[in-house]
């Protein structure tokens, strides 16, 4: 079924339309999500924030954007809301450890060793995603729409709603200070 | 060229915006130094991760845990306006309950525009129909009176 028809159909609260649409998109939104969040639990959580929210805003969708440009554009929005959100809470999460007895409680880290995967390929994700999240918000999403998803600079510019020239200049920046952040890494562990 | 060198220059060997002569020195400490090799070997897997496309297949029940989550979402939203309008119930019926008590407390505190004790004339015959008419009773004002009789007695 074509979008524009399905989208009509969930603006009209049509159950079988919604559940055509999430079963031709939930790839793509749960992806994107997982790509900035580099972690299955949160990137299932905020893909499924994307859908309800779809749903319940569909009405705004004035149909100048082509419908993935619309799905990135909130996957990525509410991908880093959840971040910001998460590093208010790791605010105070640092405050509380400050201030209690239990000195010695250590930061979770996300990402956990899957089976299948090699220490040394886990070390090396664990560097990039650090090195990710070091990046400024906007590095950070230009360079994981490109390289992650695989898009074009225009497709980028679209999404994140600037000109083709500042994506360039946005992921050029970025990998330089990448390189930086990934040796960093390495030289403090 | 000796390690500290080496990384010094290495960012820019990742980039690719060394001059071929610089280059060339890089590339030969790279296959002398075993350490330096090894950190670059580190670097470069990070950054091949960059380059290496991680999908998550279609999920099953994808579509069912999310309109589970409409649901509870839909079932939360109304547990909460429930919850509040109690409250505010409780609220309202606390602060009706105070104004109540306040106002109550100010008619008893003001008394009554009906005679006062201390308005009583001893010298009427209708003195114990004025005594009975009394409805406020103040202990300092009934204290005085029974002074004043305790010194006619002595008297």
């Amino acid at each position: 079924m074509d979008d524009k028809i399905l989208i009509d159909k969930i603006a009209q609260k049509d159950e079988k339309a919604f559940q055509l649409f999430v079963e031709k998109y939930q790839s793509l939104v749960l992806n994107v999500c997982n790509n900035i969040l580099n972690n299955y639990d949160d990137a299932m959580d905020v893909s499924q924030e994307v859908f309800i929210k779809i749903y319940n805003t569909i009405d705004q969708f004035r149909g100048d954007a082509k419908v993935k440009t619309w799905l990135y554009r909130i996957s990525v929005n509410n991908s880093l809301n959840y971040l910001r959100s998460r590093k208010k809470q790791k605010w105070f999460t640092n405050l509380d450890v400050l201030f209690s007895d239990d000195k010695d409680s250590i930061e979770p880290v996300d990402s956990e060793l899957k089976p299948g995967e090699n220490i040394e390929q886990e070390e090396n994700k664990k560097a990039l995603y650090y090195a990710l999240r070091k990046l400024p918000e906007k590095q950070n999403i230009a360079i994981s729409l490109h390289n992650f998803e695989d898009l074009a600079y225009n497709e980028i510019s679209e999404i994140m709603n600037i000109t083709v020239s500042e994506v360039g200049v946005l992921i050029n920046r970025g990998k330089k200070k990448l390189h930086k952040l990934i040796l960093k890494y390495y030289e403090n562990n | 060229m000796n390690c500290k060198e080496f990384r010094k220059s290495l960012p820019l060997y990742l980039d690719g915006e060394i001059n071929p002569n610089k280059k060339k020195k890089l590339d030969i400490h790279l296959d002398s130094c075993a350490e330096c090799s090894l950190f670059y070997q580190k670097i470069s897997g990070s950054l091949f991760q960059l380059h290496s496309k991680k999908d998550i297949d279609e999920q099953a029940f994808y579509y069912t845990r999310l309109k589970q989550r409409m649901l509870n979402k839909v079932q939360q939203e109304s547990f909460i306006h429930s919850a509040l309008f109690k409250k505010s119930l409780q609220l309202s019926t606390y602060f009706a309950s105070i104004v109540i008590a306040v106002f109550i407390g100010i008619l008893i505190g003001s008394g009554s525009d009906k005679l006062q004790y201390s308005d009583i004339n001893y010298d009427s015959k209708d003195y114990l129909k004025s005594y009975m008419e009394y409805q406020y009773l103040n202990d300092f004002e009934l204290e005085n009176k029974e002074n004043i009789l305790l010194t006619d007695t002595i008297e």
